[in-house]
């Protein structure tokens, strides 16, 4: 039987407490667990990668979105089985902390920051590997990655801002989920779904970004060599439209707002305050590790 | 001018600030309403935790 709602923010405060103690106390150990998360987003992303280049062109650009999804949706199990850092998921899991006293805002604001560093490191340095391979330097993969990489960033910031928003309300309320259902297979479900509606649904995830986008830009050279003679749209990583950075500052900002407005106040303020006390008279324990 | 491409589009950046204006007066008045919240392991993080 899953959990109820009430004891589901006790459970997500008490992973709050064991995530920002070891920020508090062992914040390398954070910093690599972050790097591990960011790579972990990654791999979802470098499989969409690889099952999608060609699908729009012959099979219409939803079946790419749905292949993309479902090699995506283990991401997030492993990163949640494993128990590792994404921020995304700090996000809710921090702001409901906040309210049941367990950081205060100055914690929460670094640990977002620290695990934010961690991703971006892991998500970075996992495509810069990929980039380096011959696998993902053939033509229909440079021009996936390529056509990726424009439609992103090519966004303008209103329109990337309210997928960022998006991205992180669906797969929030997944990865809160994976904390309220019991059993292996109700968790990994939970998880999965996360995942498979932000890929399949075309949002923007910060992580995922960070690495998805800078591929093409790593590639950028071969693709251009690739396509001499042919017009071409070239991506850079500053501001600007195909920006890396104008990408992921919106992005990051949607995410924020997503993750702790959307999901993590939300459930807080569906919960129960008098159930939640009573449910805290009785408790011993007041940490667990995803 | 043209903000859709700009790092500091206005509006956004509004909505983002007032969004954790909102985040805040949220959790601000959550705790007037229920000043005893959890319970009595908050007691404890106040005299115990320095980090608070």
């Amino acid at each position: 039987m899953p959990a109820n709602i009430d004891d589901l923010v006790i459970r997500v405060a008490d992973i709050c407490e064991y995530k920002w103690d070891m920020i508090r106390n062992r914040p390398l150990a954070y910093l690599l667990s972050g790097f591990a998360g960011g790579a972990m987003v990654v791999f979802g992303a470098t499989l969409a990668l690889s099952v999608s280049a060609g699908v729009p062109q012959h099979m219409g650009p939803g079946m790419a979105n749905l292949l993309m999804g479902l090699v995506f949706m283990f991401s997030l199990v492993i990163i949640m089985v494993s128990g590792m850092t994404l921020v995304t998921a700090d996000m809710y899991i921090g702001i409901i902390g906040v309210f049941h006293g367990r950081i205060n805002w100055g914690w929460f604001t670094l640990g977002i920051m620290l695990g934010y560093i961690g991703n971006f490191l892991g998500s970075m340095f996992f495509m810069w590997l990929i980039s380096q391979s011959a696998s993902y330097a053939h033509l229909p993969w440079l021009m996936r990655a390529h056509d990726i990489g424009v439609a992103k960033m090519g966004q303008t910031a209103s329109e990337t801002f309210v997928m960022g928003i998006v991205c992180t309300w669906m797969l929030q309320v997944a990865a809160i989920l994976y904390v309220k259902a019991e059993g292996d297979i109700a968790k990994i479900a939970m998880a999965a779904y996360g995942p498979l509606a932000f890929v399949a649904g075309m949002t923007e995830h910060c992580i995922a970004n960070i690495g998805f986008l800078a591929l093409p830009l790593f590639q950028q050279d071969m693709y251009l060599d690739a396509m001499a003679g042919n017009p071409v749209t070239l991506l850079h990583w500053g501001f600007g439209q195909f920006g890396w950075a104008h990408n992921q500052l919106y992005t990051v900002i949607g995410n924020v707002i997503g993750g702790i407005l959307f999901v993590g106040i939300v459930f807080q303020l569906v919960s129960n305050p008098e159930r939640v006390k009573a449910l805290y008279k009785g408790k011993s324990d007041f940490m667990i590790k995803l | 001018m043209d903000y859709q491409y700009s790092p500091f589009n206005p509006v956004i950046w509004g909505i983002f600030i007032g969004a954790m204006v909102l985040t805040y007066v949220v959790v601000s008045m959550f705790r007037h309403k229920h000043p005893d919240y959890p319970g009595e392991r908050k007691k404890q993080n106040l005299t115990n935790d320095s980090s608070h």
